[in-house]
């Protein structure tokens, strides 16, 4: 055979390939929708009822129940992917309703069942189910598929965990930001969050116990959360944690959280032998609590030497009531208060402050 | 002119039709379409006396039609409630700036959401 012709042989080869390709995907698509379709057949006589379920009457409910409970098999498959799918839409009666019929078709017990099974999308799905019924009894199953082989799986178990907001999953769900299979931090952080005041004794636990990873994430999400019970543990970390990048994020977690007594220990984190990175930081959160207690530190420090201590301690001085204004208004009019008046400037253009010892931003007052 | 008439619009067939069933049990007439398009040809075809907006819809976004519908005279006083399971403050300013009367995040509770569309059609006197 020719040079040309075994090449036209593997172009016909290759043509058939991608034919009999695109026609398998077309026969896999077709069939789908036909299942598809024929499930959406089957539910439809059954939807009124359905509806009438979420809807959350109380005379309506007990009958939904009991008719969506005896349903053939066949329709019961129909049905059941739209009762899982509502349980992430509604709450309240309506959802209580949707897990009282899952429960009684025994669907949370083949939930449960799939967190073991060799798929990972079946393990995902199991999870997910679990996590949206807010199944309690599920929580050791959901702790196990934090370790799981599959990240996906990891991140839905992480996820159903903090919908059931379980306080046991609390220290675990810290954990796993580090562990030799983790999970992103911003899904941990969602999850914590979820669980609520119960996952703050975790938060203070894994700022002092934790390794780096989980103290900068548990200071992270005490912020963000308002865990006023991190209060000490974050002053603690603020200024004798090992690591830069926990006492940073400890420094804005206070500042978001606003307890006054923090104050002290912020001020301590801005001194000029303090990491550039904290002082940033620290002299930004004491203007978010906004005491009058910071008020002389950051006078000094509005005209620090680095610009972005400087700016910062200048924005915080004007949240610090009339006491921090009329300070920056001194700074400002100082040798070295350039930041102090481009924070005044700012804030008349914003309509905060409408002093008239600052100079006018071009000619506008 | 309102006629009374509510008008909710979801792409999520289940949402849009239990939105739709529990603010008929309140009373209420409902007309029920899938997208921002047919909300808006809705609304300006037949003014409604207040609309139930999901956020996430393909094509014009909840936040889209509201914007739609506050720039046409004729349309720009209808209260207006956004749905969402986005419950990011951001996006609740978001919606608020566009000119919602009001925001119901998912999961939400049905009865909860007639109760904001009984509040927010009283406020406005309706």
């Amino acid at each position: 055979m020719t040079g040309a012709g075994a090449l036209a042989t593997a172009l016909v080869a290759l043509a058939g390939l991608l034919l009999a390709l695109a026609l398998v995907t077309a026969a896999q698509r077709a069939h789908r929708q036909r299942g598809e379709r024929l499930r959406a057949l089957a539910a439809e006589p059954v939807r009124p009822t359905l509806i009438r379920l979420v809807a959350g009457e109380e005379s309506d409910v007990p009958g939904a129940v009991e008719a969506l409970a005896g349903l053939d098999s066949r329709t019961w498959a129909a049905v059941e992917p739209s009762l899982e799918g509502l349980l992430l839409k509604v709450k309240g009666d309506a959802h209580a309703a949707v897990v009282a019929v899952l429960e009684q078709r025994g669907s949370l017990a083949r939930a449960l069942a799939r967190t073991r099974s060799r798929s990972a999308v079946a393990r995902a799905h199991g999870a997910e189910v679990l996590g949206a019924a807010g199944r309690q009894a599920a929580v050791e199953d959901l702790l196990r598929l934090l370790a799981d082989d599959d990240a996906e799986v990891r991140r839905v178990a992480a996820r159903a965990l903090g919908r059931i907001r379980s306080t046991a999953a609390a220290a675990p769900l810290l954990e796993a930001v580090s562990s030799r299979r983790p999970v992103p931090p911003r899904i941990i952080a969602s999850a914590v969050m979820r669980i609520g005041v119960g996952a703050h004794p975790a938060l203070v636990a894994t700022l002092r116990d934790g390794d780096t990873l989980q103290r900068a994430i548990a200071a992270e999400i005490a912020g963000l959360a308002g865990a006023t019970a991190a209060v000490e543990a974050l002053m603690d970390a603020l200024l004798h944690d090992p690591q830069v990048e926990v006492r940073v994020r400890s420094a804005r977690a206070l500042g978001r959280i606003g307890m006054p007594w923090a104050t002290g220990h912020l001020i301590a984190a801005t001194g000029s032998g303090q990491p550039l990175p904290l002082r940033i930081v620290a002299s930004r959160a004491l203007g978010d609590i906004g005491s009058s207690d910071a008020v002389p530190r950051l006078s000094e420090l509005a005209a620090d030497a680095h610009h972005r201590v400087a700016s910062n301690a200048a924005a915080s001085l004007l949240r610090c009531g009339a006491a921090g204004i009329e300070a920056l208004e001194g700074v400002a009019a100082a040798p070295g208060g350039e930041h102090a008046r481009e924070a005044l400037a700012m804030a008349r253009l914003r309509g905060i402050h409408s002093g008239t010892s600052a100079p006018a931003l071009g000619g506008s007052r | 002119m309102s006629n009374g008439r509510l008008l909710v619009a979801d792409d999520d067939r289940d949402i849009r039709d239990l939105v739709a069933f529990k603010l008929g049990q309140a009373g209420y007439e409902v007309q029920a379409v899938e997208d921002g398009v047919a909300a808006l040809d809705a609304a300006r075809e037949n003014v409604p006396a207040l609309v139930v907006l999901d956020v996430m819809m393909p094509g014009l976004s909840g936040v889209d039609v509201t914007r739609e519908l506050r720039a046409d005279p004729r349309t720009a006083s209808v209260p207006i409630i956004l749905l969402t399971a986005r419950a990011q403050e951001a996006d609740v300013e978001n919606g608020f700036a566009t000119g919602a009367d009001d925001y119901v995040v998912k999961p939400f509770s049905p009865r909860e959401l007639v109760s904001r569309v009984q509040a927010v059609l009283a406020r406005r006197g309706q």
